[in-house]
């Protein structure tokens, strides 16, 4: 059964999101900062008349957050009656990936996100991974996510204090 | 000749029957009381009988709405219920406190069913237990249990009922003779019907038959199946619907009840056949089959204009698409205006100039045109807070009854209008207030007999305007919170420093934490520690706030500041550092310049003198970790007050006043204290609205 897919990168690893979450693809512009949110809430944009939070996925994934540059994009997705916007480093292949073979993530794999993984899929030796974003982004996982969001606000406020002092 | 679209007409009988099923509840309520306080007298008296009509009609008015769109066990229940009305009618039964009890069951399970519909499933329901108890308290009806089945009226049973009555066999005959003429009706009139078309001549009322065929023709002038029966109802009382069905023809039969003889002229869209009876004076319309002529144009000297018959019910969606498409008019005036300077600068030679400052005039114009548009659609929204106070005598009832205190419940200032959103986001929040407020607040008989208060607890639900906000209170005059206890409770689980002092900001705080409670045991009502929380987050949704105030012994209050409205606002615009904000007008009571060497440090915090006093204050740029290059000579304060005390929230420049669009985003990421949601200024990007109260917690705070 094929299934159309979208291809995105963060930090040079492949990820296929469905392409009906996908409510459009866009340039990151004009982001507005939300004061004491989590700290892989980029923003927000005005996305058709929503205000939508603007996640970076690379610093969702604990890594440092990159600049953009020309290829940056931003995906506006739909989970349950939330829309979000996810950072991306690139975001330019539109697929169809044959569910049948999608296989389970391999225990030996480790890295970013990896607990959110729901499987791989090997395209001509590429490695595709498959988030399960509702998860990820799941408000029951809040509680979680502010407490990563703490401990990384914390490192990165001794960071800052090591540099100034 | 059009069809009947079955959707609409499903949501026509869900609201319908919703509405009917508060009114029972209310006035079953109402009947109680009237038991319990042992009122006597013509007037009570005649209130009880009022009431008991009003719930056979209730009921009458579920069986015909259920039948119309086939739904056999409500139809069935509203029919075994009615039946036990109509003996209350005849008084042969006696409406006693567990009949009230019963009879609340019973629109429970009509509830649920109707439920079901609005859910599509709407098998879910058994009635044959409540049917087979209802039964049983017929008892004394000598009520032949063979005859269970329901829908079916025992003939003995109806004999029994007429008997009560003057008998008259003579208007039983001619009815049956009149309606002898008209199969389509008799056929579908079972012997409840019957019974009841009986009872209603023998009150000597009018009876009309009328007769309605929908047409698209029809339904563009306005005239529908829904109207014609507002109209009947004014006129009567409906007796029977019934929708007949020949081919793809369908014919809707009314058989109304009216005290005299209804002017068949007035209905012009209908056919309509009187069946005899009604006082001598009116005039008689012949009842002839032969008057089956087409209906003839309506005439203007006999258009009727009735308050409640020209109301529409509108789908709360549809004026939310209204809302938010005046909102997108809204966004792109201040669009236009961001254009306008621009528009100047390229006009700007004399011959031109007309062209900007027509422009600048249309745009004002239009802003006017926006606001009055606004309005009539705010209006069209507004309802009474009766909607969500209706809600609360049953479940104060049912909370008295399980804790086995005695409560009062009083209501005020119902009359209040409210955006229809709001009323129905303040339902939750208002029931847990009020198991809160019965539960822990109001103590049992015995122990308040103990404190010398009276036995009956008193629960005040209040709702009064002020400005441009709605005040809901919510008191009872039970124990009061026992501070010192939550107090202790909070410094043993860690949450305050055991020197702390506990304002009654901080103890709702404090009540709000999910798990954090005083109590040993939960019950089902409350105490289980969570709750609170939802009700500051439901309300911080809706840019409401909330406050206590508790005495201990004689009882503790709930303020509940609401927002008369959503959508759009009146905000100051405010500059800290490189970003913008807004701020909402209503949460500003005054703007003001500060030098920045008066600004008084002090131990804690920061203050400025103010008026022969001082004010603490907070700066933008630090609660928001704004960054900022150079110190401005001049900042400004936007005085507000937070738990009744005024503060101070600085910042670097006022921009303007605007109109804005509030897009509330109850999303996780975006959902932070002191954010109340965001705007659009016309540029694209987006600037948030600033919740002022719980930025300037902290200052307060400090300033103890």
């Amino acid at each position: 059964m094929e299934e159309p897919y979208i291809l995105f990168k963060v930090a040079d690893a492949t990820y296929a999101i469905h392409s009906d979450l996908v409510q459009q693809v866009g340039m990151l512009e004009n982001m507005t900062r939300i004061p004491n949110a989590p700290n892989f809430v980029e923003g927000v944009l005005y996305v058709r008349g929503k205000v939508v939070p603007i996640v970076n996925l690379r610093v969702r994934f604990g890594m440092e957050k990159a600049a953009y540059d020309v290829y940056s994009r931003l995906l506006v997705i739909t989970l349950g009656n939330r829309s979000l916007g996810l950072a991306v480093d690139s975001a330019r292949e539109f697929v169809y990936l044959d569910l049948d073979l999608v296989q389970p993530p391999p225990e030996s794999l480790a890295g970013p996100g990896v607990e959110y993984l729901e499987g791989v899929y090997l395209m001509d030796d590429r490695l595709i991974l498959l988030v399960n974003l509702a998860r990820l982004f799941d408000p029951q996982e809040r509680r979680q996510l502010e407490t990563d969001f703490e401990h990384s606000s914390e490192s990165a406020n001794i960071e800052q204090e090591e540099r100034s002092g | 000749m059009s069809n009947i679209p079955q959707q609409d007409f499903i949501d026509n009988f869900l609201e319908e029957a919703s509405d009917h099923l508060k009114a029972i509840k209310r006035n079953l309520l109402v009947f109680e009381e009237t038991l319990t306080s042992g009122a006597s007298g013509l007037t009570s008296s005649i209130g009880r009988v009022n009431l008991i009509n009003e719930l056979f009609r209730s009921f009458h008015t579920l069986k015909g709405l259920s039948g119309m769109v086939g739904l056999r066990p409500a139809e069935e229940l509203s029919h075994r219920l009615e039946s036990v009305l109509r003996g209350v009618q005849n008084t042969q039964i006696t409406l006693n406190q567990e009949l009230i009890d019963t009879l609340l069951e019973g629109a429970g399970i009509l509830e649920q069913i109707v439920q079901g519909v609005k859910n599509s499933e709407p098998e879910a329901v058994n009635i044959q237990p409540y049917l087979e108890a209802l039964e049983e308290l017929d008892g004394q009806d000598q009520r032949n249990s063979s005859s269970a089945s329901p829908g079916q009226v025992d003939p003995s049973r109806e004999a029994a009922s007429l008997k009560k009555k003057k008998p008259s066999g003579t208007v039983e005959d001619s009815l049956d003779q009149a309606f002898d003429e008209y199969p389509d009706l008799t056929k579908n009139l079972d012997s409840a019907d019957r019974e009841i078309i009986r009872a209603a001549r023998q009150e000597g009322l009018a009876l009309h038959a009328f007769f309605f065929s929908p047409s698209a023709e029809k339904s563009a002038s306005g005239v529908n199946v829904n109207n014609l029966r507002e109209k009947l109802q004014q006129k009567g009382m409906i007796l029977k619907s019934v929708p007949l069905i020949k081919g793809s023809q369908v014919r809707f039969v009314f058989l109304v009840a009216s005290p005299s003889p209804i002017r068949c002229e007035d209905f012009p869209e209908a056919e309509c056949v009187f069946l005899g009876g009604g006082k001598e004076e009116a005039h008689a319309q012949p009842a002839s089959a032969e008057e089956k002529a087409p209906a003839p144009p309506a005439r203007s000297a006999h258009i009727q204009t009735p308050a409640a018959g020209s109301a529409v019910r509108v789908d709360l969606e549809r004026l939310d698409e209204l809302m938010r498409l005046v909102s997108e008019l809204v966004v792109d005036r201040s669009r236009m205006i961001a254009f306008l300077p621009q528009v100047k600068r390229t006009y700007s030679s004399p011959e031109e100039r007309h062209i900007y400052t027509e422009l600048e005039k249309t745009v004002e114009n239009m802003g006017r045109h926006l606001r009055d548009i606004r309005q009539a659609v705010m209006r069209t929204r507004m309802v009474p807070i009766a909607q969500v106070f209706n809600h609360m005598p049953l479940a104060v009832r049912d909370l008295a009854r399980s804790t086995g205190k005695e409560i009062r419940l009083e209501m005020k200032g119902e009359n209040n209008e409210i955006d229809k959103m709001l009323v129905e986001k303040l339902l939750d929040p208002l029931l847990h207030l009020a198991r809160n407020a019965i539960t822990h607040g109001i103590e049992t008989p015995e122990e308040r007999k103990a404190a010398g208060k009276p036995t009956t607890g008193t629960l005040t639900l209040q709702a009064s305007m002020y400005g441009d906000k709605l005040l809901v209170e919510v008191a009872d005059d039970g124990r009061g919170i026992d501070t010192e206890r939550v107090r202790k409770k909070a410094v043993e689980d860690g949450i305050i420093r055991p020197e702390g002092e506990l304002s009654s900001a901080d103890l709702l705080q404090v009540l709000a934490i999910p798990g954090f409670t005083t109590m040993d045991k939960a019950t089902l009502g409350a105490g289980r520690g969570i709750g609170m929380e939802v009700v500051l987050e439901t309300l911080k949704a809706v840019g409401g706030q909330m406050e206590l105030e508790t005495i201990q012994g004689q009882g503790t209050r709930f303020f509940i500041h609401l927002p008369l409205t959503l959508t759009i606002l009146n905000a100051i615009v405010v500059r800290s550092g490189e970003e913008l904000f807004a701020v909402p007008q209503h949460m500003v009571d005054e703007v003001i310049q500060i030098d920045p060497t008066e600004i008084v440090r002090i131990e804690s915090g920061e203050l400025i003198p103010h008026r022969e006093s001082s004010l603490a204050l907070v700066r933008l740029k630090d609660k928001f970790k704004i960054k900022q290059e150079k110190q401005p000579h001049v900042l400004y304060g936007l005085i507000g007050t937070e738990n009744k005390r005024q503060a101070v929230l600085v910042v670097d420049k006022l921009v303007g006043l605007r109109e804005i669009v509030v897009r509330p985003s109850s999303d996780p990421f975006f959902n932070q204290p002191g954010v109340l949601g965001a705007t659009e200024l016309g540029d694209g990007r987006v600037i948030l609205i600033i919740d002022l109260p719980p930025l300037l917690h902290e200052a307060n705070i400090l300033e103890e």
